[in-house]
């Protein structure tokens, strides 16, 4: 923007002569290439002022002169080249700067001292609160989940809320903005609301109170039909067909549509919520529900994707709607999937029928939950052999939409993981001592709200082990074969497996809106919150990036802890006999695990599969039409990469048996 | 253990984990195909014929096991006479 001059007597002429009006001229000021012309029907009130007009803009593949034509303005900055037209009410305590575009909108005002959206409280889980999240522009996942599910500690909350606040207090202000390049269009009612550059908001209904965050690389986009009130929108969000949000926040490269209605909840990161309703929901990144007649509520939930007719129930009709469901990542549910809150239930875990129990099995990751005669049952285990958990483990990475120069939510995509592995280790222990005191004619026994068939205990205790072992020593593997240069001694490969830190050990981890993060780091970071050592948010935000960062060196601090358990002796202290027979073991459970997985992948392509494909013809064209349709086994890129990894197995054997000879 | 009692004893653990009697099963039948063992209740039958014959099956192994008659043949195998 440049510097502005008043109004010369010709040009205020001029203006009126074109239909235009003022509360008093002397408070219209413009800059340096404003031209008169281009101002047309406007009526101004109070201070304006109106940057270079000179340019074109492009609306509708038409070119338009910039402008002001057809408006009330009112307490506006107006940048250069902008183009408003056909404002119905007013726009009004607006900063609208350089390039932006408003057309055909019903009004767009700012009152005195508002937020945007930040400081909104968020009920998320606990509908009657307790669980409240306080939104903020640059908000993570992490922030939000620390704000949502620590409240254990009183104190670390209040400094929290402090830096939180402080944060709010800066966005505090008395007129609105419209940042470069954006383009309003089309839209009814805004009203307090923030509106970043290169955003895109078309026939937008009503929005009021909030933040559309938005950026060159990954500009937002807010559609047809839409609805919001106390709400943030991250960069490259998509909000449109009627989405109805109150008291939302949409994470970066999130998408919400199709009529889903969002209330009090969070959708984190390349979350996709369509057709459903959504409400009092943290979810994490990848929550995905795409379907009418699906209710999610009062839960946790990420890297998720939710069945048609999904639902929960989180009341009781006793103290009200309290009661809160943990999913915890990857898990997965089938049509008119039902849960009965308080649940947690394990990563990863499919979720298929009507559960009627309060369902609490956290230490079995990677099952099937599934519903027999209106019993719950549990195989545990199951999925670590499905083609579906490694597809997921493929394309979520492969799926990060965002493109904003800074990526918020810090996000650990790993599917097998401390997270993961220990929760593995704990439910193998207590599959274990099940095992141990059931007696034999019993034919299910009843654990957290679940039956589990004897019989299946041993396998269950089976499956885990073979991840275990497939985790544990896989990564040890990959760090000996990583290490730089020839080892001239067996020392040199053992110094190459210390872990260094304070981290270093089999431990709790948690899942933290998508990061996997040590307990003992988290303790750490709530430390220097609540000793008020940590100055801002955004310091806070710098230690998530941190952890982030940290991962790979507190993930190898965990599996020295935990190989030291397994098997006997840390990394560092493997003397080339056990390692031959880690070698066997690692190739047993990573061949056992390719082959079942290779084989849950044959029944996508099986006789069963192709039902009602070639429906009109013979055998022959079934099979045709089915390759057409769904290609083959042996061309699956599944498949082909499950193929390649199975062979890498033995390769890989002979060369780390070469090693452990050649210090023998 | 001889086939007699190994093929008895399979037909025997089939029946009870796939709740039907033991007269429908054929030595022929397939436990997909024919007596309706999809995935996870195969995974079921293969833990009952571990606990039955008091052996840990390789999972690889238990894969190539399609029919009842090739569930006897395999058990014959590692339990001789």
């Amino acid at each position: 923007m440049q510097d502005f001059r008043d109004l010369s007597p010709e040009e205020i002429q001029t203006l009126e002569n074109n239909g235009c009006t003022a509360e008093g001229w002397q408070s219209v000021q413009v800059s340096t290439g404003f031209d008169v012309e281009r101002v047309r029907d406007t009526s101004f009130f109070g201070a304006v002022r109106i940057g270079s007009n000179s340019s074109q803009v492009t609306t509708c593949g038409l070119k338009r002169p910039c402008g002001i034509y057809r408006a009330s303005v009112a307490d506006c900055t107006i940048g250069d080249n902008v183009f408003i037209a056909n404002i119905g009410s007013v726009i009004r305590n607006y900063v609208i700067e350089d390039g932006v575009i408003i057309e055909d909108v019903s009004s767009m005002t700012t009152e005195e001292d508002v937020t945007f959206g930040n400081g909104v409280r968020i009920e998320v889980l606990n509908e009657t609160g307790g669980r409240e999240v306080t939104l903020f522009n640059e908000m993570n996942a992490q922030v939000a989940y620390a704000q949502a599910f620590y409240r254990h500690d009183s104190d670390f909350q209040k400094r929290l809320q402090q830096l939180i606040e402080e944060y709010v207090s800066h966005q505090r202000a008395d007129h609105g903005r419209i940042a470069a390049s954006a383009r309003v269009q089309s839209c009814g009612r805004v009203r307090n609301v923030n509106i970043g550059p290169h955003a895109v908001l078309q026939g937008v209904l009503r929005i009021e109170n909030g933040t559309v965050l938005s950026c060159a690389e990954h500009p937002t986009f807010v559609g047809a039909g839409v609805v919001m009130d106390h709400f943030i929108l991250s960069e490259g969000s998509s909000v449109d067909s009627g989405a109805i949000l109150s008291k939302a926040f949409v994470g970066q490269g999130a998408q919400v549509g199709k009529q889903c209605s969002v209330e009090n909840s969070l959708l984190f990161a390349n979350s996709e919520a369509f057709h459903t309703e959504i409400c009092s929901v943290f979810a994490g990144p990848y929550t995905v529900t795409h379907h009418k007649s699906t209710l999610l509520i009062a839960s946790l939930w990420s890297f998720s994707n939710a069945g048609s007719g999904t639902n929960q129930s989180n009341h009781m009709y006793k103290l009200g709607p309290v009661h809160q469901g943990v999913f915890e990542r990857g898990c997965k549910t089938g049509s008119f999937a039902y849960n009965m809150m308080p649940c947690h239930i394990p990563a990863f875990t499919a979720v298929i029928g009507k559960h009627m129990a309060n369902i609490d099995i956290p230490n079995f990751p990677f099952s099937y939950l599934l519903e027999e005669e209106g019993r719950s049952y549990l195989l545990m285990g199951i999925n670590i052999f499905s083609m579906g958990t490694v597809r997921d483990a493929e394309k979520w990475p492969a799926r990060d939409r965002r493109k904003a120069p800074v990526k918020r939510d810090q996000i650990i995509f790993d599917v097998f993981s401390p997270f993961t592995v220990e929760k593995m280790r704990r439910g193998r222990n207590i599959l274990q001592d099940l095992y141990e005191k059931t007696p034999r004619e019993e034919k299910t026994v009843h654990y957290g709200g679940v039956f589990i068939k004897r019989l299946l205990l041993r396998k269950g205790i089976r499956y885990y082990t073979l991840a275990i072992d497939c985790y544990l020593l896989g990564r040890y593997f990959d760090r000996i074969e990583k290490q730089t240069g020839p080892a001239r001694t067996w020392a040199d490969v053992q110094k190459g497996c210390r872990a260094d830190g304070s981290h270093a050990q089999a431990a709790e981890w948690a899942d933290m809106g998508g990061l996997l993060i040590s307990e003992g780091r988290i303790r750490d970071l709530m430390e220097s919150v609540r000793s008020g050592s940590m100055h801002s948010i955004s310091e806070l935000m710098g230690l998530f990036e941190g952890a982030h960062r940290a991962y790979g060196e507190d993930e190898w601090g965990y599996i020295c802890g935990a190989f030291e358990q397994e098997y006997g002796a840390r990394p560092s202290g493997v003397e080339p006999e056990l390692f031959r027979e880690l070698v066997e073991r690692w190739a047993s459970a990573a061949n056992t695990i390719s082959v079942l997985v290779l084989e849950n992948t044959k029944s996508e392509f099986s006789s069963f599969a192709q039902i009602s494909y070639g429906m009109d013809w013979g055998a022959e064209e079934r099979s045709d039409d089915f390759q057409a349709v769904r290609g083959t086994y042996e061309g699956n890129p599944v498949v082909r990469k499950l193929v390649r990894e199975k062979q890498r197995v033995e390769s890989r054997v002979g060369n780390l048996n070469k090693l452990a000879e050649k210090f023998s | 253990m001889k086939k007699e009692e190994i093929a008895e004893r399979v037909i025997r653990v089939t029946a009870r984990e796939l709740k039907m009697s033991e007269d429908r099963i054929q030595p022929e039948h397939h436990f997909a195909h024919d007596l309706g063992a999809d995935s996870l209740k195969a995974i079921e039958l293969v833990a009952a014929f571990e606990e039955e014959f008091e052996l840990d099956l390789e999972e690889e192994e238990a894969l190539k096991v399609k029919t009842v008659d090739g569930a006897v043949d395999y058990f014959a195998e590692l339990l001789p006479e």
